[in-house]
């Protein structure tokens, strides 16, 4: 399999040493977001409840098939390297531990509906007066005021009212949009990532904290930028275009057998000619009037059927290689068993990443797609719920074992 | 036409001065370090930058709506790495430097002695980004990728399109997002880091780890259950689809078993409003997600819900939806974007001329109380800034055949 075992040798410095992180968020966006702060370094507290689970412990994958709150890979991939706490908030005396813990910490983030944690005492203005230079972010659906602020949503409601559904089809009009809640896992934890990061560098320059929303709509439909900017310009609607490309050709994707696809991009003539000499001999290979972008997309409908024709019953990878080789943009469209046991690039990256788990075994993370050379990022077992509701507590607010075995015995820890 | 004045609220990232090399596969990562307030010089080759070409394309203007997007507000110099005056020009830019963010070839720019290597002794504390496609090392480093090719190899066209059909890629330069944000991210952490301990980095970012990174539990769903996730009908079960409204569509999401309990509530509203086969969608079997997946479930379902929603306009359907407690959006095509009720209450939309022609851009991606984004503005012309930037390096413009 295609999976490195962390090495865990004398662990050098991480980028975000020394920053802590008080954790609101549930679900995707949010805990995306801070898996990459927690992986790079950052404490992260998650804050959790056993009254009312972060949806992702509840709906697996799990370990072996196995249902439980501590057996979810969905919940583990978003959520390494974190502490986890639990606190009901619905609890007096949990709220004022949470407050307790805010003068501690550099940045408190939630994803909830706008006002949730207004409400509770723990909104912006109430928890600055604990700590000033408090970086404080909310990722509320569609920002915190205005006729649809209280509007629920996921992922794949947001691909919809986003318009991102709306140009994403296949080329005769068919829209299908994302198969995944896509914003999720790209631009909303991104754009609060970097936004938090900002507020960070500012304050070391100034001392002072800050307020960040991001909104998920306004985050998301910046995915659409450049097509909102050339509407304005033209008024005219960008139809679906599926794989194919307006000034390219061939291009788009191949079918080999079986459901397994390649995809083919030649941009320029030398791509081209790669192409035209891995296929050597089919007449569409030869004809002179290929060699030219302009007669390519002139002829885009017979050069698709011939491709096509040539590429079927080929073996995808084979194909993929020696067309990469001769040069020519090609790449099997790769399953999730492609990537974990055959893709050789993400093997020797050491990409995907193994981390024992108390209950579940071993685990499989995606690790951060990048390689910083001096504080290299590093995966920690996700936590298990309430794992470190004493550690937290006693080490970092000071508490005794008496207040601890307090708050548990009122339900505060729940 | 307004013309607006740049904003007297600080940036974020004041006083960073960012060199970008970035193409479309991640240039998105300048963007948004130029939105937090840096100073992003964008090194443009002398013969024009292809970006300027990229499609949407104002017909009138011949302007890009793709680079306006992307590099609004960064300055713009033109230089010819090829040329060893071009090399000195690109030395002195990075000294002056806090950040260099690329995505050339890999091992182009060691070859001509200007890569990260080169200038880490003698600028210890700089964060230079290299961004490619399959990352610089392993089998695949030197291998050519574009936005489709990244999303079929990372995964991601393996869970877009109907099952009957291709598998899709999502439109709009996706990578470009996925790998730009990541990058920044990284970029910024590093930066922090420089700060904080004076010692800068080189950070190696692979947009093929960034793909495979965004296919939510794909990975997880194989390596616990041993499953491999595949494209869905466009009804994914009963209860979800898209339906017909008086002027419209509407997409409804009533699953069961996620957040908001979805299904339960639109059955408890068909029910009241007496609509034709509504009873029997509260028996219990409807619970049962393998049920629900089948054909039969998914045409039932949709023969109730169609009654609720031919007759309403969109946003009636949408606020009646959500009043009720049912997940649900309103299908919009990119003109429709600008009538969000939403929207336009925030005054999210920003008008900003491109190339003296009125234009409409995004609003903030995230709005920060302290240091807010920096508005659309200029759009850099090719080499706009040669002077300008050159001059304060203490280089008067070299002759343009020789070095821009």
């Amino acid at each position: 399999m295609n999976i490195s075992v962390q090495k865990v040798e004398t662990q050098p410095k991480q980028a975000l040493t020394g920053i802590r992180v008080l954790d609101f968020t549930v679900g995707g966006a949010g805990p995306f977001a801070t898996k990459a702060l927690a992986d790079n370094g950052a404490e992260v507290i998650k804050i959790e409840t056993s009254t009312h689970y972060d949806f992702p412990r509840t709906m697996g994958p799990y370990a072996g098939g196995i249902k439980g709150v501590n057996r979810s890979a969905y919940f583990t991939n978003r959520n390494s390297s974190k502490l986890s706490v639990t606190l009901n908030l619905k609890n007096k005396d949990a709220v004022t531990a949470a407050r307790k813990l805010v003068k501690h910490c550099d940045v408190v983030i939630n994803n909830f509906r706008a006002g949730v944690l207004d409400k509770l005492g723990l909104g912006y203005q109430r928890l600055m007066e604990i700590r000033p230079d408090l970086i404080y972010v909310s990722m509320p659906l569609q920002g915190s005021g205005g006729p649809q602020a209280t509007y629920s949503g996921v992922g794949h409601t947001l691909n919809v009212l986003s318009g991102i559904y709306g140009v994403t089809g296949y080329a005769d009009g068919t829209l299908v949009g994302p198969g995944t809640n896509y914003p999720d896992h790209s631009v909303n934890p991104g754009h609060a990532l970097v936004a938090i990061m900002g507020a960070l560098i500012y304050r070391r320059r100034t001392g002072k904290g800050q307020y960040i929303e991001v909104s998920q709509l306004e985050s998301t439909m910046n995915l659409l930028g450049p097509a909102i900017v050339g509407y304005s310009l033209t008024h005219e609607n960008p139809g679906p275009v599926g794989n194919e490309s307006d000034t390219d050709a061939p291009y788009g994707v191949f079918h080999c057998g079986n459901d397994v696809w390649i995809a083919i991009a030649v941009r320029t003539d030398e791509e081209w000619a790669g192409l035209a000499r891995s296929a050597a001999g089919h007449p569409w290979a030869t004809a002179a009037e290929h060699a030219t972008r302009e007669g390519r997309v002139a002829n885009r409908a017979a050069l698709k059927a011939g491709i096509a024709a040539w590429v079927e019953g080929q073996d995808p990878f084979v194909l993929m290689e020696k067309l990469q080789d001769a040069g020519v943009p090609a790449g099997v469209v790769q399953n999730a068993r492609d990537l974990v046991e055959r893709d050789p690039q993400i093997a020797a990256r050491g990409n995907f990443v193994t981390v024992d788990h108390p209950e579940m075994g071993p685990v499989v993370y995606n690790g951060p797609p990048y390689v910083l050379s001096r504080t290299p990022p590093r995966i920690v077992c996700a936590p298990l719920i309430g794992e470190h509701n004493d550690s937290v507590f006693k080490d970092i607010v000071g508490l005794d074992d008496e207040e601890i075995a307090r708050l548990r015995d009122v339900g505060a820890f729940d | 036409m307004t013309v607006h004045s740049p904003s007297l609220m600080p940036g974020a990232l004041d006083g960073i001065r960012v060199i970008d090399m970035t193409d479309e596969s991640c240039v998105y990562a300048t963007r948004i370090l130029c939105d937090l307030g840096a100073e992003v010089i964008r090194v443009e080759p002398p013969e024009g930058d292809p970006m300027r070409k990229i499609t949407p394309v104002d017909p009138e203007t011949g302007a890009s709506a793709f680079y306006a997007y992307m590099n609004t507000n960064k300055r713009a110099v033109t230089l010819d790495i090829d040329t060893d005056a071009g090399r000195d020009l690109f030395r002195k830019l990075v000294g002056s430097a806090d950040m260099v963010v690329e995505s050339t070839e890999p091992g182009r720019l060691a070859e001509l002695d200007i890569d990260h290597d080169a200038f880490a002794s003698t600028h210890p504390a700089l964060v230079w980004t290299s961004i490619t496609s399959f990352g610089r090392s392993g089998p695949y480093a030197r291998w050519k990728a574009d936005d489709l090719i990244s999303q079929a190899m990372g995964g991601f066209m393996t869970l877009s399109g109907l099952p009957e059909r291709e598998p899709l890629r999502l439109a709009g330069e996706q990578t470009s997002f996925i790998a730009g944000l990541h990058a920044a991210s990284a970029a910024l952490m590093a930066l922090w880091h420089s700060l904080v301990s004076g010692e800068g980095q080189h950070i190696d970012m692979s947009i093929h780890e960034a793909v495979s990174h965004t296919l939510e539990s794909a990975i997880q769903v194989y390596t616990t259950e041993g499953r491999i996730r595949a494209r869905l009908p466009r009804s994914s079960e009963a209860g979800v689809g898209v339906f017909p409204c008086t002027d419209g569509e509407i997409f409804v999401y009533a699953n069961v078993g996620m957040i908001a309990r979805s299904w339960d509530n639109i059955v408890k509203w068909m029910i009241a409003e007496g609509l034709e086969g509504a009873d029997e969608l509260a028996e219990p079997i409807w619970q049962d997600l393998n049920y629900r997946r089948t054909e039969e479930a998914r045409e039932k379902a949709a023969k109730v819900i169609v009654q609720l929603t031919r007759n309403r306009s969109k946003y009636q359907i949408y606020d009646a939806l959500q009043q009720r407690n049912i997940l649900c959006a309103p299908v919009s095509k990119v003109g429709d974007l600008f009538n969000n009720p939403q929207l336009k209450f925030l005054d999210w939309f920003v008008d900003q001329p491109i190339g003296g022609k009125a234009a409409t851009w995004p609003g903030p991606a995230f709005r920060m109380s302290e240091t807010p984004r920096r508005r659309p503005g200029r759009i850099p012309g090719h080499g706009q800034d040669n002077e300008a930037i050159y001059g304060n390096l203490g280089e008067a413009t070299p002759a343009k055949e020789e070095a821009l």
